[in-house]
Order: C-alpha cells, then sequence, then structure tokens
C-alpha cells in the first residue's frame, strides 16, 4: 500500500512524522509546508489557515497535482488547513483518506477536522472525550 | 542555566519576547537562545549581549540548540511539547492567548492544561509568574517524564491504525 501523508510545518508536521513511524506500509511520501525551510517532504503547498477560505482554493489545483503525481492508495493528514486541501484532492480522485485531529486539540475537534468529517473515509480524535459517531479515537501519540 | 525559548511561528508573540528581555537582564551570565518567530521585532532583542536570537533557526540547527538547553520555553505549541516529553526535557509552557490577538483560537490554553493533568508539568498565564518560575527553576526537582508511558501508548495506537488501515 501507497500513503500519501500530508501535514503542514510545525507541530502537525511533528506529529505526522511520529504517526508515519508507526505505519507498516509499502511505501511513504510526504507533502508539507514552508519548503525551503526543511526537506522532509517530496512535495510543498503554501501554508494558509482554514480561514482564509480563497487562498486554499487556489492552491486545489496543486494539491491534485500532489495526489495525481504521487499516486497513493491512502492519504493521511494531522493537519492543518493546507493537510485538509490535499485530503479533498484525494477525495476529489477517489482515494481513501484519513483525518487525524492534532493531540493539540483536547476539548474539541479542529475546524479543519470538522471539515474533514463531511468527506474524508475516516476521522480521528487523539482524546477519548471527543469520538462521538463519525469520530473515533483509537489511540494517541503522547 | 542555558535556555532555549521557542515562541512558535504564526503570529507575534510579545510577551515571550518580554519574559526573554526580563530573563536576559536579571541573569546576565546565562546563555539564552530564542526562536523568536518571523514577526518578532527582533532589532530591540538582538541588542542583548547573552542571547543568540533568529526569527526562525534552520532545523538543524535548532536540533542542536535543543539538545544543549537545560530547559526549554515554550508556546504551548505540539512540537515542541512533543519533542521535550520524547526527550525528557524539562520545560515550562505560556500559552498563547486568542484574546490578545497571540492566536486564533485558545487551543493552547486547553494543550497546556491537558500536558499538565497528564505530565504534570506546569505552564504560566502571565510573564511575571513565567519569569519566576524560570529564574527559581530547580532542574533536580522538577518532575520527570516517563519516557515508557509515551512508548507503550503510541505503539498501541499503531497496533489500532494499522488495522483500521487495512479495513479501508
Amino acid at each position: 500500500m501507497r500513503v500519501l501523508l500530508v501535514a503542514s510545518f510545525g507541530g502537525h508536521w511533528v506529529q505526522l512524522q511520529r504517526l508515519a513511524e508507526l505505519l507498516e506500509v509499502d511505501e511513504q511520501i510526504f507533502a508539507s509546508t514552508a519548503d525551503g525551510h526543511h526537506g522532509g517532504a517530496s512535495y510543498y503547498l503554501d501554508d494558509f489557515s482554514v480561514r482564509e477560505l480563497w487562498r486554499g482554493v487556489r492552491q486545489l489545483p496543486r494539491a491534485v497535482r500532489i495526489v495525481r503525481r504521487s499516486q497513493p492508495d491512502l492519504v493521511i493528514s494531522t493537519g492543518a488547513a493546507p493537510g485538509l486541501l490535499v485530503l479533498f484532492a484525494g477525495f476529489l480522485l477517489g482515494k481513501k483518506t484519513l483525518w487525524v485531529d492534532s493531540i493539540a486539540n483536547c476539548r474539541r475537534l479542529s475546524l479543519s477536522g470538522r471539515a474533514a468529517k463531511l468527506f474524508a473515509t475516516r476521522v480521528l480524535t487523539q482524546w477519548p472525550d471527543l469520538a462521538t459517531g463519525r469520530v473515533c479515537y483509537l489511540g494517541r501519540l503522547l | 542555566m542555558r535556555i532555549l525559548f521557542a515562541a512558535g511561528t504564526q503570529f507575534p508573540f510579545p510577551r515571550m519576547d518580554q519574559v526573554v528581555h526580563e530573563v536576559s537582564r536579571q541573569r546576565p551570565s546565562w546563555p539564552l537562545v530564542y526562536q523568536a518567530g518571523p514577526e518578532a521585532s527582533i532589532r530591540r532583542l538582538s541588542s542583548l549581549p547573552n542571547l543568540q536570537v533568529q526569527p526562525l533557526f534552520a532545523v538543524e540547527q535548532y536540533r542542536g540548540l535543543f539538545s544543549e538547553a537545560d530547559l526549554v520555553v515554550t508556546h504551548a505549541g505540539m512540537g515542541n511539547i512533543l519533542a521535550c516529553l520524547e526527550q525528557g526535557k524539562p520545560f515550562l509552557m505560556l500559552p498563547r492567548l486568542a484574546r490578545l490577538g497571540e492566536h486564533r483560537n485558545d487551543h493552547q490554553m486547553d494543550t497546556a492544561e491537558a500536558i499538565t493533568e497528564s505530565y504534570g508539568i506546569s505552564f504560566h498565564e502571565d510573564v511575571d509568574s513565567l519569569v519566576r518560575a524560570i529564574l527559581t527553576y530547580d532542574a533536580a526537582s522538577a518532575s520527570v517524564v516517563d519516557g515508557d508511558t509515551i512508548r507503550t501508548r503510541r505503539e498501541a495506537f499503531g497496533k489500532q491504525l494499522n488495522a483500521l488501515i487495512g479495513t479501508l
């Protein structure tokens, strides 16, 4: 199985790397933000907030290209908005998608996570109290 | 004491700048390092003689500075918290607050509370209290995080994750 893993640089990226270490899959491909600052990913997007919808929509073709080129069976994101965008591109191209909400959101699912609920194959929270309906708790990184 | 301060990279965080200023002034012999974020006013900070400051250190350099630090003082961002907990690095947190324009919402406050609950690491809500905690910090009596707990939790999570992925 080939997996595309996406997260913006910073805490989301750190969590994505820890998550990747746990996965037993054939191939892992990474996408992130802040190119020029770290070389950990094969593909990059510009960073934006989920509230700056227009900046995200403008990058949708780029997100679609990333999914097309990497040809994953599954797209996983730990956030934030750029991860959501690539996950959405994966959904548009008929890929399986998994959202793992950041462990930073312990009182409420992130806004991006709530958006992911609308289309993602599975949505995970890292806090048992936040598991409801479509949102599952399978454990956490800390 | 060698201290690494980390403000995070999104939005300005002038309260952390203040903390760095105060500690630098009161402990001129301590070597201080500050990753101030792209929006900080670096010019004012760079006049402090015992401070090495950058908006953003290169990833490799940051890793080195992190491992050399005796204490890490950080915004309540998950990247640094994860690294500190995993490596058993003593740290203190200053959560960013939405009402001061330091973040979009108060999730850092939630994070800090959750980390305090799970790992007994204290966080501070204002500059004075944090500065006091730094100046009187006693590494020997700080609560030590058990790396095994994290490892065990993570392995269990990994098992569940792989099982889920197998069913997708």
